[in-house]
């Protein structure tokens, strides 16, 4: 009997990531892959404020000005001497292989210790962009339609607040930051 | 107690395979075709749906119960807020434990076996159709299962088609849901895509839009208004209009006792 409870109590400890509050994104634990070619749990991007965007490298629309904002938001959190992490998830994990995120991180200019590009299977894509309250709709010729939204995940990867875009400017961003 | 409860285990099993016996079980295959999303104009473009298959009945209890065995962080006591909110499997209450001091586990009665499984978050229909190498199905498939009448592919213009979801629509949900096929199946063979609960599909919040469908500004609300109806192709489809805003009312920890689901694949998949 003892043995039997000591294996629930292994169990259960399991179950949910114990470490992570239960309305933590990070509850999710699915494998992603990111632009160098590692796998990662979501887990692993906790401790610093992260700001979330879904992306696909080819997008001509949408995706460079999302990229923009966070690039400000970059910038502003130097000049404040604020750590803060960017994750761009891709829509396309098809298309965007690690090689061809690699790429774009360095085209972009990212500093992959602080940008996580990530791909997963659509399985795992469509989960955290429901967890992230984000929308997404396949179109034809493997573009996609997309939320334009800044997701903001506290250091615990709970929400903290979306925001479409920078709409009051990159200042306004940063002070409720 | 080694023996009780491995009579006990013996009894749930063979009832199991009893109950799974009477079950109408298996996916059907839906051929290619198009698809008008309602709200398009009559030039707008057609959706194509690829071949697919689709569970010829909604997810029962018993199914959803042998996954949480399997898959013990969906078990009802085991589910974290940011998955499903707090109704998650509101209508499983009968304590299934064999042993008297391990905590309650609790889970779907006799009755309640064959019926479609209700109160489960977008997140748990993932999680379970995931675990039988299925998804689920989209917006554009399951509208394309769902039009079929008995006789043909698209039923809309039969008679009394429409009248017959409306009317189920327009009934309140009972507090304990029948079994499921019992009535007559579509023309592709499915069973009560109408009729018995609103399902889950894989991008119920994503109609069309580019924003959060809450947040989007232009076509949601014209879907939503009654000024959208006047430009749609087929105006008379209120059934599929009460879809697609019920969908949009929808958030995915959501769990609700008239929603359930079903499984998708592109190729066929055995129990």
């Amino acid at each position: 009997m003892k043995i039997f409870m000591a294996l629930c109590v292994l169990l259960i400890s399991q179950l949910s990531r114990a470490d992570m509050p239960n309305n933590s994104i990070y509850q999710i634990d699915d494998t992603w892959q990111n632009s160098l070619g590692e796998q990662i749990q979501l887990e692993q991007l906790e401790g610093k404020k992260q700001i979330v965007a879904l992306m696909y490298s080819h997008c001509l629309h949408a995706c460079p000005v999302i990229v923009a904002n966070m690039k400000k938001i970059e910038q502003a959190a130097k000049t404040k001497n604020k750590d803060i992490g960017f994750v761009l998830v891709t829509l396309s994990p098809a298309t965007d292989t690690v090689d061809v995120l690699h790429k774009f991180a360095n085209k972009m200019e990212m500093d992959e210790s602080k940008w996580s590009l990530i791909r997963a299977d659509n399985t795992s894509i469509r989960r955290l962009a429901m967890a992230l309250e984000l929308s997404y709709k396949p179109l034809a010729n493997n573009m996609y339609a997309h939320s334009r939204s800044l997701v903001v995940l506290d250091e615990q990867g709970r929400i903290d607040f979306l925001s479409p875009g920078l709409p009051d400017g990159v200042k306004k961003f940063m002070d409720k930051l | 107690m080694k023996l009780k409860i491995m009579s006990l285990i013996a009894l749930t099993c063979l009832s199991y395979a009893l109950a799974l016996n009477s079950q109408a079980q298996g996916m059907a295959k839906i051929e290619a075709g198009e698809y008008r999303p309602l709200y398009l104009s009559e030039d707008s473009p057609m959706v194509n749906v690829d071949t697919f298959w689709l569970d010829i009945t909604p997810t029962t209890n018993q199914d959803y119960w042998l996954f949480v065995n399997q898959k013990t962080r969906w078990r009802k006591s085991n589910i974290v807020p940011i998955f499903a909110e707090s109704r998650y499997l509101a209508q499983w209450n009968t304590p299934m434990d064999v042993n008297q001091n391990a905590p309650s586990i609790k889970g779907p009665s006799d009755g309640q076996l064959l019926s479609p499984v209700n109160h489960v978050s977008w997140f748990a229909a993932q999680a379970y159709c995931q675990a039988q190498g299925k998804r689920l199905p989209t917006v554009a498939e399951w509208e394309r299962a769902g039009s079929a009448s008995e006789t043909q592919a698209y039923g809309g213009k039969e008679e009394g088609y429409n009248q017959t979801i409306l009317e189920w629509y327009s009934t309140p949900t009972k507090k304990s849901l029948n079994a499921v096929a019992q009535n007559p199946a579509n023309f592709w063979g499915i069973y009560d895509l109408h009729g018995l609960i609103w399902e889950w599909t894989e991008d119920f919040n994503s109609n069309l839009s580019t924003g959060e469908s809450r947040g989007d500004s232009s076509l949601d609300q014209n879907l939503f208004c009654g000024s959208g109806a006047a430009g749609a192709v087929d105006p008379s489809d209120y059934a599929a209009f009460m879809r697609f805003a019920f969908r949009g009312s929808l958030k995915a920890v959501y769990t609700q006792a008239n929603l359930g689901f079903r499984c998708a694949s592109n190729k066929e998949i055995y129990p």
